[in-house]
């Protein structure tokens, strides 16, 4: 088990390493950010002197070497737009992008499980029917366009809701948070049903496909000949017993949400980092561009890290014989 | 292991259904009939059963997979799953038609009357629940009793099917359990409530031989001090010989045989009866050469309204096209064919 | 969906016509296609019949700016679907809009199409150390969600439309990559590629010879469902302002001008090209869903 663990640090390890690589020759080597830089009127020699400032005149893989060295000071540069440490840029709007992918997991697990538990015990039904047709439906509809849909319908034509902003921040635990607040809540609301819409679908289809199987398995027919109650068989066999795909999924999806958060925060004006990435590819703000790419990996590193350990608890049988369980 | 003879053996008659039965028996299956829809068309996989299990009793049904065996123990408690589906007959439990209550009502009776043991320790265990948490709910299931009694029960059920250390047990996850051990919780679960019935459906099938052994007659003993009446299904004969009161021999969704257990295995009249003793080594009698039946079981779906088994029949007659009636060649017996081996002839062979 | 379909499953389809018959077999999929036919139509014939050239702007009326549908112009002309704030008729707009939209997506389809089977095709028949290296860059493609491989290539390359075209190739390659691949590993181990090896030829002709023919069919799958991404993730991108320049109003991008609007209630600027986008998007994956199971009779529904 430890070993698996170390397995898992060291693999999210090299991802870290590749996509700095990545975004080190992808986004510093292509061509010269000076001209950026500095005042169009300046002379050659001030040109110079911010390239050899930025290390720009060093050889290609000590300029690396340089890149690598101040990440690990936690250096990511400073915008070119506003002058501020990139990073502290993106911390900064990262707890409203984390509420919102967390808000929208939320949604997505509530809404999606039982739809999926209905429609995979009732094989062939109507209801199946219709949980299926939804999830081809919240797979193939832009987000952008739900999003735009349901502004148009809450808070424009019914104007329950409000469409931007994050709304009032409580703050519990140290945490500034729209979901403390009542006005944060209901701002929430619609830009975490939006960015949910993709990820209700998946959980509700693996749901329904598990509950599926499950059906047919002995334990299943055991537990309804104890006599126990319908509702007890299926919230809690056949549930416990699909639960571990579902959260593995779950732990993947949320760190896909952070980067699919870039549309709906687009959509809904919500400060998060999806929006500040937005932004600075406008601006051409290369050091903010990189330091959202390296923040992102981590997170989905550390998630998926996050997932192997739930998993294991998840699953008695895994910490006896890693891969066993057939899913 | 002595075969033990049913109580109301030879004696009495049988009832105009064909059944069996002194006092009234606690099950009784009448004219029990489970279809499954398939991409050929509506199949009967049991076909018109009928069968009934006085107080205490050890009934085999012994039948090769496929003859409906397994659905007939499943029809009995409503855990045909579709596409499958009871479309005819009754089921008795005292004078309660199990096929006509509603799920709750019969939810009450599952585990508590009639409870079930399945074949595969293995798997009727929820892998991901502790052993603890799925003996606990059945208790729960029929009657409110407190985290501490239920624990304490609990424990002592596992004591009782010969689980060592109980208290260390209740608290593992199946996989950390041995088979034998996996099968002896499902059957401390089954006998809880004391129930009147357990359906056994080939529950030593997955064991080693001489777990199987120590299995069967622990349950023997079990059911036998709590009255409990015992449906063993299975394919092995000798397994109901050793220990069964009468038999019931499947084929092709209809029970083609029936007696007390050392009149059929003594002196079969069925020649498919005869054809499953001549491929068991322990059971063919004296001389005779080990013989496989000829050829495979139709496919439920290719089945006509004559005799199953004549394609596979040495005695097969044009008659055998035609359903041939049940028959009562002796007291306590039934017989579902044109051609029945006679003792005489069987002797002899 | 397909769940529907299973009476038609039932009848193996072999042969162009006894393939086409059964992909029309359910009313879903005809459905889908007479809409997609009538939207690539519409497209196709936009500059002859769109009541006006968007692009032109001597047809445009600063005055008849954000009708609402069913309005009359100055000069009698009907808005069937209203005007945005330049004047523009947004049926008009919608139609270019949709022909923008699907050059778009089907130029990088087909780049896609041609790079990934390539590219899967030869992971497949080198097989070993080639192979897992290959499929390693596949995989770590599909694990970093494609809209985020497209924003920071559009980063790099900036706004236009080939420079869009290849932030799609970039990120749709790896599906038919994916699936050429995995019919090679059937294919390889079928003798007569050994025997086409034995005769002498060269690799490439067994490619191109013997594997594509095998490979169309699920390829085409998945070209199909590639189309509705393309179309979807090209719209997003123009909708997020990184994507095709304003010269080019896709879709998209007439949704994104018209969102301002949408908060004052002037809901038709953006939702016309909203729901022809749906349309479109929605059409596709019905038509493909039922083509998978039509060509590919192994997958139970």
């Amino acid at each position: 088990m430890v070993k698996l663990i170390a397995g898992r640090i060291l693999q999210g390890f090299g991802v870290l390493v590749a996509v700095s690589l990545i975004a080190f020759f992808g986004i510093y080597a292509i061509g010269d950010p000076t001209s950026l830089l500095v005042d169009p009127q300046a002379t050659q020699q001030d040109v110079e002197q911010v390239r050899h400032n930025l290390g720009l005149d060093q050889p290609m893989w000590r300029q690396y070497g340089l890149f690598v060295g101040s990440l690990a000071s936690g250096d990511f540069g400073r915008s070119f737009a506003t002058h501020e440490p990139a990073m502290r840029m993106i911390l900064e709007r990262l707890p409203a992008t984390l509420e919102l992918a967390l808000a929208a997991i939320v949604i997505a697990v509530v809404a999606g499980v039982p739809a999926g538990l209905a429609a995979g015990t009732h094989p062939g039904s109507r209801l199946d029917r219709v949980v299926m047709t939804a999830s081809i439906l919240g797979f193939s509809l832009p987000t952008f366009w739900v999003g735009l849909m349901l502004i148009l319908v809450f808070a424009v034509n019914l104007g329950w809701l409000p469409s931007f902003g994050r709304g009032e921040l409580g703050s519990w635990l140290g945490i500034h948070s729209s979901l403390f607040t009542l006005d944060g809540l209901r701002h929430i609301l619609l830009p975490a049903l939006n960015l949910a819409l993709f990820p209700m679908s998946l959980v509700a289809r693996l749901t329904r496909s598990g509950a599926r199987e499950a059906l047919e398995l002995d334990f299943v027919r055991f537990a309804r000949a104890k006599g126990i109650s319908e509702r007890r068989v299926v919230f809690v066999h056949i549930l416990k017993y699909i639960s571990v795909p579902i959260v593995t999924m779950i732990g993947m999806q949320l760190g896909l949400l952070v980067a699919f958060a870039i549309v709906t925060e687009s959509v809904f004006s919500w400060p998060g980092t999806g929006k500040l990435l937005i932004e600075s590819i406008g601006r051409l703000d290369r050091p903010v561009v990189v330091a959202y790419l390296l923040v992102i990996v981590s997170i989905f590193v550390l998630l998926n890290l996050l997932t192997d350990l739930v998993y294991l608890t998840l699953d008695p049988r895994v910490r006896f014989d890693a891969g066993a369980h057939a899913e | 292991m002595s075969p033990t003879v049913c109580p109301d053996g030879a004696s009495q008659g049988a009832t105009s259904e064909g059944h069996f039965a002194a006092e009234a028996p606690v099950l009784r299956v009448a004219a029990l009939r489970t279809e499954f829809a398939t991409a050929a068309g509506i199949v009967p996989v049991v076909d018109g059963v009928d069968f009934a299990l006085a107080r205490g009793e050890v009934l085999g049904i012994v039948g090769e997979s496929g003859s409906g065996k397994s659905v007939t123990a499943y029809s009995i408690l409503g855990l045909v799953e579709p596409p499958g589906r009871v479309t005819g007959g009754r089921v008795l439990l005292g004078d309660i038609d199990l096929l006509a209550l509603p799920p709750e009502a019969l939810a009450a009776i599952r585990g508590a009357r009639v409870s079930m043991v399945f074949q595969d320790p293995m798997m009727s265990l929820n892998p991901v629940l502790r052993v603890d948490t799925q003996i606990i709910e059945a208790l729960r299931a029929h009657g409110s009793i407190g985290r501490h009694d239920a624990h304490a029960r609990a424990a002592d059920a596992l004591a009782r099917v010969g689980i060592a250390a109980p208290e260390e047990r209740l608290r593992s996850y199946p996989h950390e359990l041995s088979g034998g051990m996996r099968q002896r919780v499902c059957i401390a679960i089954a006998m809880l409530h004391q129930p009147e019935v357990i359906i056994a459906d080939e529950p030593t099938t997955a064991l080693d031989v001489t777990i199987q052994a120590q299995i069967l007659s622990e349950m023997q003993a079990l059911c036998a001090s709590s009255g409990t009446a015992l449906l063993w299904i299975t394919h092995d004969l000798s397994v109901v010989a050793s220990f069964a009161d009468r038999v019931c021999v499947m084929y092709a969704g209809r029970i083609v045989e029936s007696g007390p257990v050392d009149v059929v295995i003594g002196a079969p009249r069925h020649p498919y009866t005869r054809g499953l003793l001549d491929s068991v080594p322990a059971l063919a009698a004296g001389g005779r050469r080990l013989a496989p039946i000829p050829g495979m079981p139709l496919a439920p779906a290719d089945l006509d309204a004559g005799c199953a088994f004549r394609h596979r029949c040495a005695r097969a007659s044009e008659r055998c096209a035609l359903a041939p009636d049940e028959t009562f060649p002796a007291p306590g017996r039934t017989l579902r064919c044109h051609h029945p081996l006679d003792r005489a002839a069987d002797r002899d062979s | 969906m397909s769940r529907q379909h299973a009476s038609a499953m039932a009848i193996p389809a072999v042969g162009p016509r006894a393939r086409m018959r059964a992909f029309f077999g359910t009313s879903a999929a005809r459905v889908a296609t007479a809409a997609l036919l009538i939207l690539v139509a519409g497209a196709v014939l936009a500059p002859w019949i769109a009541p006006q050239n968007p692009f032109d702007l001597a047809q445009l009326d600063i005055l008849a700016s954000r009708l609402p549908p069913l309005s009359r112009g100055a000069s009698g002309a009907l808005y069937l679907l209203g005007t945005d704030d330049q004047g523009r008729d947004i049926l008009s707009a919608i139609l270019y809009g949709l022909r923008i939209s699907l050059v778009v997506a089907t130029v990088s389809v087909s780049f896609a199409f041609v790079l990934g089977t390539a590219f899967g095709m030869i992971a497949g028949t080198a097989g070993g150390r080639i192979d897992a290296l290959m499929m390693r860059i596949v995989d770590i493609q599909l694990s970093v969600p494609a809209i985020l491989v497209a924003l920071v290539l559009l980063a790099l390359l900036g706004r236009g439309v080939d420079k869009i075209i290849v932030a799609l190739v970039s990120v749709q390659w790896v599906y038919f990559a994916r699936t050429a691949r995995a019919v090679a590993l059937v294919e390889k181990r079928r003798e007569y590629i050994d025997a086409a090896r034995n005769l002498g030829f060269s690799q490439a002709r067994i490619l191109v010879g013997h594997l594509l023919p095998n490979a169309l069919a699920p390829l085409i799958v998945v070209a199909t469902v590639e189309v509705a991404h393309a179309i979807a993730l090209e719209a997003t991108l123009s909708f997020l302002g990184v994507g095709l320049p304003v010269t080019r109003p896709s879709l998209g991008l007439l949704i994104a001008n018209g969102f301002a609007f949408m908060l004052n209630g002037e809901y038709w600027i953006s939702v016309f090209p909203g729901v022809a986008l749906v349309l479109v998007v929605f059409a596709i994956n019905l038509a493909a869903d039922r083509m998978r199971d039509v060509l590919d009779p192994r997958r139970t529904p």
